[in-house]
This record gives C-alpha cells, sequence and structure tokens, in this order.
C-alpha cells in the first residue's frame, strides 16, 4: 500500500468527520418514505389510465389506420408534465460542472482536465477549447460585452498552535465568447457560491458579501457592495437590478422549527448599486434565486415553502409553489434556475428535474435522471449531468 | 410497512444512523448533503424493508442505496455546496499537528474529485469493498473500478504534494 492509500484510509477513518444524527431523523425518513409513495401511487394511477384509454382506443379502431391517433387522448390523461426525454452528447474526456448557453453557443467548464470548452449548438461538436489555471466552479455568461466569466474557489483551513485559521479565495477569468482569449483575471479574498454576469460586470455572492467585478475600463476593480454571508445572486436585467440572498436569522435546533434558517431576498440598482428593496423574511437555507419575464421564484432547503414565489416589486410572497406543488415532489428542498422564458426547478424528493411556468408555476415537463445545472436558451435546454453534457429534448409548452 | 417491519426499521434507523452518516460524509463533503441522501436512501428502503430485513446484510443493501442516491441524485452539487463542511473539533485526541494536517489536506484533495470517483476510493478505502464488490454497487466493470480508482489516486497524490511543497 502506497503512502497515499495509507493516508486515505486514515483520513476517511479519521473521526472528525463522524456526523451525528439531528434528532427527528426517523420522522424525515417517514415524511420522505410517504412522499415517494404517495408519488408512486401517482404514477401508477397515470399509467393504469392511459394504458385503459389506449386499450380501449384501440378497441373502438381509433387505432387501426395510425398508431398516432391515440395519443391526444392518452396525454389528455396522463398527469400533466410531459415525460422529458434527454440526449448525452460526446464532448470528449473532461468531466462537465457547469455550463452557459447562448443562441449561438454551449459553453462548458470541465476538469479531468481543466477546461472551458464551446460546443456549436447546431451540430453539438467541440468548436474552441483551452485549459484553465484551475477547475472551474460555475460559468456566466455576458452576451452583450461577448465574455464569458468563470470563477473558482478554494478554502482551506490550517490547524497550528490549537487554533484554527481559514483562507477563502475566489480566482475570476473571463474569455471572449469568440475566440476564448482570457481578457479579465481578477481574484478575491472569499468562497464564492454564485455569481451573474450582467453588462460587463460579475455579481459575486460570496463568504463575504455581495461583490462586482468591473472591468470596464479594460482594468479589473472588485468592490464590495453589500455585506454578510451572501449564498445566492441572480440578475433582473429588465429591472436594472440585481437580487441577492442574505442570511436573516440563526438556525434553530428544534426538531419542529425550521433548522435551515431564515433569509430574505434584496434588490440593489446594478447602475446605481444602493439598495432598492429588501423582502420578508423567508425560511429557506441553500437558496437559489431565479428572475423570468418579471417573475421572482425562490427555492431552498428548510421545514416547508421551498418554493416561493416572489411579488416582483415588494419582494414578499405572493404564493407557494403556485400550481406545482401537486406534481412536484419537493422532499427536503429544490433549487431554481432561470431559463429563456421557463423557471427550472430540481425538486429534492423526487429528483426530478422540472420546466416550470414562471407566471403560474404550472409544471410543463419533467425528467427523472437528469442531474446537475442546467441552462437554456429558446427552443434548446442543456444539462451538466454526471460530467457529461446532456441535451434535454423540450415538449409540452417547455420552450426553454 | 406492518408494524414489526416499522419496529425493526426504527430501531435499524436509531442504531445506524450515525454510521451512514459518516458514510455519506465521506461520499459528498458536506454534512446537509450527507442527511439527505440518508434520509432519501432509508425512505427508498422503508418501502421494501420487509424484504430487506431478511437479508444477510441490511445495512450493506441501505449503503449502496446511500452511494446511487448520491450518484444519481441531485446530491451532487458542488456548484452549490462549499464541499469542506463543518467539521467537529477533536475534542481527546492528541495526534501530532502533522498528522492532522496531512489528513486536512487529503480531505481537501478529496473535495477535488468527481463523485464517481470519491465514491469508488471510499468504498475500497473505506468500506474495504473489493473491486468486483465496487462494480456491482456502481452498476459499472471492474476495468471502470481500477481506472477511477488510479486516476483518483493519481489525483490525490498530485494534490498533497502540492499542499505539502506549499507548506
Amino acid at each position: 500500500m502506497t503512502d497515499v492509500e495509507k493516508l486515505l484510509r486514515q483520513t476517511l477513518a479519521d473521526p472528525r468527520h463522524r456526523l451525528e444524527p439531528l434528532p427527528g431523523m426517523y420522522d424525515g425518513v417517514r415524511e420522505r418514505a410517504r412522499h415517494r409513495q404517495q408519488r408512486m401511487v401517482q404514477l401508477a394511477s397515470a399509467v393504469t389510465v392511459v394504458v385503459v384509454i389506449a386499450g380501449v382506443a384501440t378497441a373502438v379502431g381509433l387505432n387501426t389506420h395510425s398508431p398516432r391517433k391515440a395519443q391526444p387522448a392518452a396525454s389528455l390523461s396522463a398527469s400533466p408534465p410531459a415525460h422529458g426525454q434527454f440526449n448525452r452528447v460526446d464532448v470528449g474526456a473532461g468531466s462537465t460542472g457547469y455550463l452557459s448557453v447562448t443562441p449561438s453557443a454551449i459553453f462548458l467548464a470541465q476538469t479531468d482536465p481543466n477546461g472551458l470548452v464551446t460546443v456549436s449548438p447546431s451540430d453539438l461538436s467541440v468548436a474552441k477549447q483551452i485549459v484553465t489555471p484551475d477547475a472551474v466552479q460555475g460559468t456566466a455568461v455576458d452576451e452583450d460585452r461577448g465574455l464569458v466569466w468563470t470563477w473558482s474557489s478554494t478554502q482551506s483551513t490550517t490547524d497550528a498552535s490549537g487554533s484554527s485559521a481559514s483562507t477563502d479565495s475566489t480566482s475570476i477569468h473571463a474569455y471572449q465568447t469568440s475566440t476564448l482569449a482570457k481578457t479579465v483575471e481578477a481574484s478575491l479574498p472569499y468562497y464564492t457560491f454564485s455569481a451573474v454576469a450582467l453588462r460587463g460586470e460579475l455579481w459575486l455572492a460570496t463568504s463575504a458579501g455581495l461583490y462586482v467585478v468591473d472591468n470596464t475600463n479594460g482594468s479589473p476593480t472588485a468592490t464590495k457592495v453589500s455585506g454578510g454571508q451572501v449564498f445566492s445572486v441572480a440578475a433582473d436585467d429588465a429591472h436594472h437590478r440585481v437580487l441577492f440572498s442574505v442570511h436573516v436569522d440563526t438556525p434553530t435546533t428544534s426538531s419542529s422549527a425550521n433548522t435551515m434558517g431564515f433569509i430574505a431576498v434584496h434588490a440593489i440598482d446594478s447602475n446605481t448599486r444602493r439598495m432598492t428593496t429588501v423582502g420578508a423574511p423567508l425560511p429557506v437555507g441553500k437558496e437559489s434565486i431565479a428572475v423570468v419575464d418579471g417573475q421572482v421564484w425562490v427555492a431552498g432547503y428548510g421545514s416547508d415553502s421551498l418554493l416561493i414565489h416572489l411579488d416582483a416589486s415588494t419582494l414578499r410572497p405572493i404564493g407557494v409553489g403556485v400550481g406545482s406543488l401537486d406534481t412536484l415532489d419537493l422532499g427536503p428542498g429544490a433549487i431554481v434556475w432561470p431559463g429563456a422564458s421557463v423557471v427550472w426547478v430540481r425538486a429534492g424528493g423526487s429528483e426530478a428535474l422540472s420546466c416550470m411556468d414562471p407566471k403560474t408555476g404550472a409544471v410543463l415537463e419533467q425528467w427523472d435522471a437528469v442531474q446537475g445545472p442546467v441552462a437554456s436558451v429558446v427552443g434548446r435546454a442543456y444539462a451538466a449531468s454526471d460530467g457529461s453534457l446532456e441535451q434535454l429534448t423540450l415538449a409540452g409548452g417547455c420552450k426553454g | 410497512m406492518n408494524r414489526a417491519d416499522e419496529a425493526d426499521f426504527r430501531a435499524f434507523v436509531a442504531a445506524r444512523s450515525t454510521s451512514l452518516l459518516w458514510f455519506a460524509h465521506l461520499l459528498t463533503g458536506d454534512r446537509h448533503a450527507a442527511e439527505d441522501i440518508v434520509q432519501t436512501a432509508l425512505a427508498k428502503t422503508a418501502a421494501g424493508w420487509s424484504r430487506v430485513r431478511h437479508k444477510e446484510n441490511p445495512e450493506g443493501y441501505v449503503r449502496r442505496a446511500i452511494v446511487n442516491t448520491h450518484l444519481n441524485g441531485l446530491r451532487r452539487r458542488p456548484w452549490r455546496e462549499q464541499p469542506h463542511g463543518d467539521v467537529p473539533e477533536l475534542a481527546t485526541d492528541r495526534r501530532p499537528e502533522s498528522d492532522l494536517d496531512e489528513r486536512d489536506a487529503m480531505w481537501h484533495a478529496l473535495s477535488g474529485l468527481p463523485p464517481r470517483q470519491r465514491a469508488v476510493l471510499v468504498l475500497r478505502y473505506y468500506e474495504d469493498l473489493s473491486e468486483s464488490d465496487i462494480a456491482e454497487v456502481l452498476g459499472c466493470s471492474r476495468g471502470t473500478v481500477k481506472s477511477q480508482a488510479a486516476k483518483g489516486l493519481l489525483h490525490l497524490r498530485r494534490i498533497v504534494q502540492k499542499e505539502d511543497a506549499s507548506t
């Protein structure tokens, strides 16, 4: 056994990695089991109804000349969202972790080896490929400025003289979308959870606040816009603002209360960088924000209210999982991503990816086995699933 | 689930959840993700507990469910979560600091591995499973297990050496 193998074995057996279960763990398991059972019953019912109707249609001769004629009857009887299909795209050896999409290109951040890859959407071939200095942990495209931003955070902990110290850092790069030539290089001494590109700037949700990296004069500068730990950030370009979430309460260990604490969504004017709106506290953690067609959605993990529709002007809840709670088995929580005209929802309970109407909350299409982040433009959607690029087949009203 | 099965399942969760959480933490490096995975895997197992409880190794079955939930599910969210979760302080251990530093470096290096490589290494070096058993758990060939393990170890070696050189 080599030294690395020995050290690995010791590390895995290190009691510091032991976790104690929270109170009420069994209750959580029972609740999830109940959700799963309900979903299985719903699926079984839907399948049964489809089979029965297809059988009846066949028996009365509707299906004699064209098998397709049975489909409208079947789709009327099935559960509302269409069952989505997807295709795996071969983009070489690297493991794809993050992606961004424009009408003319798909940008993939890969590891093993580290790189940034441009894929042509027309034939899904690799158009350009460069090596990145580190493993990219997020991408954001600024179509107006022709930039694709990447960032990579590290967090190292040292233990010296009995005291612990943590050193976070984020390296930030921007590349020309057409050539992948590097045009911006910057760094922050904080951990970045998420970021969004808007008119030549990269807004970063970090462990020490909301930061904006500005490259308008050719020399990148990083400015702190808001303090506290900021976990999620989203662009609301139509209103010239950026939305971000701030932790506003401490988690409680009471099993009956929400253990993830509370957050509030804030809005900041992207031009003046002044706060314009502070939303109501929301009982979620590990939250994400999606703004599509002026509709604001927040998802997170917690005890309840895991998918929340916010009033765009007040940032207060106007609905919880509107139109979708019957379809989405959220379980412990959810993640949202903005699409071009839809909101993408990853539900924790069913592990399904859903395409949701941003106005009504209706689920338009659902995929069972697509993991990883999702990005879309009108008519096309992709996921970085388990290291691969998946192209989602859009149907059922999901426009991407 | 009948009453006997439910009582047995409850007892299993009470007795083994700490161990299962530890295992999930090794796979994910994140406390919240570990809790999610364990709860989901147990929920999946609960429906068939009357069958699972009579297996030779019910815990092994649940651990496989944990691995598959991790690899197939939304738990792989490095884009959302810090890979270096809150590591509890050692209260009584008096090992030399250099050992702890080495292990911290290794834990940090593990967080940079793709999930499937990390799972192969955890199953090999924590669960002590054979290559054949790992292949069965992950639904792949023995060759894939060998290559994933080799790639993972190579990556760890590079990272740990790099960190050693920088300190």
